[in-house]
């Protein structure tokens, strides 16, 4: 029987279809959660995916107010019981703003966050990889992938730029907390888009249950979306091909077996 | 050299003002109002007579909008009671800062920018010093990145 996954929805968030969708082709059985969903509702979920957007307009900083909505009380309360949990984009800003990921001190109290870009604080658009750093039993929405699993993903953020005190950098580090980093499509390192410490795209938590990932899989999760020409040009014409999943998907398959 | 500081603020509905003063509520802060500023302390020199100054702030499109914008001169070097100034740790990562310089024109050699928040109490009176850390400690500032400046009259309380 499959996993229930609530894909959570506040006011702003925008990638929650494609999300939805990622997660049904991956075999869970997921489902819509609006944001006034009362709390014995949510609370019925298996596992929870926080979708892109920009919830709440970013309002104070990207993810703040979400990180203190009522429904984050459960999807914490589920985190700490060891629910699976993932956030994409917006939805990992909100994790780091609850403080579930890094999660090395008291919920609410961040000790790290998905800072505006650097240089100049700019929007970033592109089309970019990551690698996974970590062994993949470190986390459990990673432990059904290969070591050094390459994912194509789109960077679409203004606040990806992972920023903590110097300490908790080197917690984070020491702890094996960043799960993926910025590479091109055979693994090797490359600038981040966004000026994050370690090139650093997902950390995960020190439990390994939450993943926090700023690039959008989901965005490169059927051929359809892929951005490489030929790969596309070859698919036009045949709607098997043109809607097979492409390598986002890895995330949620791998997403889907953590349950 | 010398600060000279501007305050731009909405006179709109501001929405993330409102949302923070819901939020705050909820968190079990007593308050009755929130009000927003951006402080943008420029760095300038003698070829910047400060009767101009505001004039050539509210020329930078990117920061200012006439028809939704209130700006006036900053004369305090902080905080007042009531208020906190939130900005980032790192200055040396101006949000847009150098694009600000090229609009503001010469004479400038650097540019800060701290969010400002007046918080006021059921009454509407000024919030006591205990009541805004407490503020900045539970939504204002993330610590990972940001610094709450917050008034004289709090810094025992830091």
């Amino acid at each position: 029987m499959s996993a229930r996954v609530g894909v959570v929805m506040f006011p702003g968030t925008n990638s929650e279809d494609e999300t939805l969708r990622a997660c049904l082709d991956a075999g869970l059985d997921a489902a819509l959660v609006h944001w006034s969903a009362p709390p014995p509702v949510v609370r019925a979920y298996d596992g929870y995916v926080l979708s892109g957007g920009f919830s709440y307009e970013d309002r104070i900083r990207a993810g703040a107010i979400a990180a203190h909505h009522p429904l984050m009380d459960v999807v914490i309360e589920g985190a700490q019981a060891g629910k699976p949990v993932l956030g994409i984009c917006n939805g990992a800003q909100i994790l780091l703003e609850t403080g579930l990921v890094p999660g090395t001190a008291p919920v609410r109290r961040p000790t790290a966050a998905f800072a505006p870009n650097a240089p100049g604080g700019h929007f970033v658009c592109r089309h970019v990889h990551v690698r996974l750093t970590i062994e993949p039993s470190r986390c459990r929405i990673t432990a059904s992938m290969a070591r050094d699993t390459v994912l194509p993903a789109w960077a679409a953020h203004g606040e990806g730029r992972l920023v903590a005190q110097d300490a908790d950098l080197e917690t984070i580090r020491a702890g094996a907390h960043v799960a993926f980093v910025y590479s091109d499509e055979h693994g090797n390192p490359v600038a981040p888009p966004n000026g994050s410490a370690f090139g650093a795209a997902a950390l995960t938590n020190v439990t390994g249950n939450v993943l926090a990932i700023m690039p959008h899989c989901e965005r490169d999760a059927w051929t359809f979306q892929r951005r490489d020409g030929a790969e596309r040009a070859a698919a036009r014409g045949h709607a098997g091909k043109i809607l097979a999943p492409s390598g986002g998907m890895a995330l949620f398959r791998s997403f889907a077996k953590a349950f | 050299m010398r600060t000279l500081a501007a305050e731009i603020s909405l006179k709109i509905p501001d929405n993330t003002a409102d949302t923070a003063l819901a939020t705050l509520v909820r968190l079990g802060i007593a308050l009755g109002a929130v009000r927003r500023a951006d402080v943008w302390q420029f760095t300038v020199d003698e070829r910047v007579p400060a009767d101009e100054f505001l004039e050539r702030v509210a020329r930078i499109e990117t920061i200012f909008n006439v028809n939704k914008h209130a700006i006036a001169l900053v004369e305090a070097e902080g905080p007042g009671t009531g208020e906190v100034w939130i900005g980032e740790i790192d200055e040396s990562i101006p949000a847009d800062g150098g694009e600000l310089m090229r609009q503001f024109g010469e004479g400038v050699t650097s540019v800060r920018h701290r969010t400002a928040w007046r918080l006021l109490d059921r009454g509407q009176q000024r919030a006591p010093a205990a009541v805004v850390r407490r503020a900045a400690q539970a939504l204002l500032c993330n610590p990972a990145f940001q610094k709450a400046t917050l008034p004289a009259d709090a810094k025992g309380l830091e």
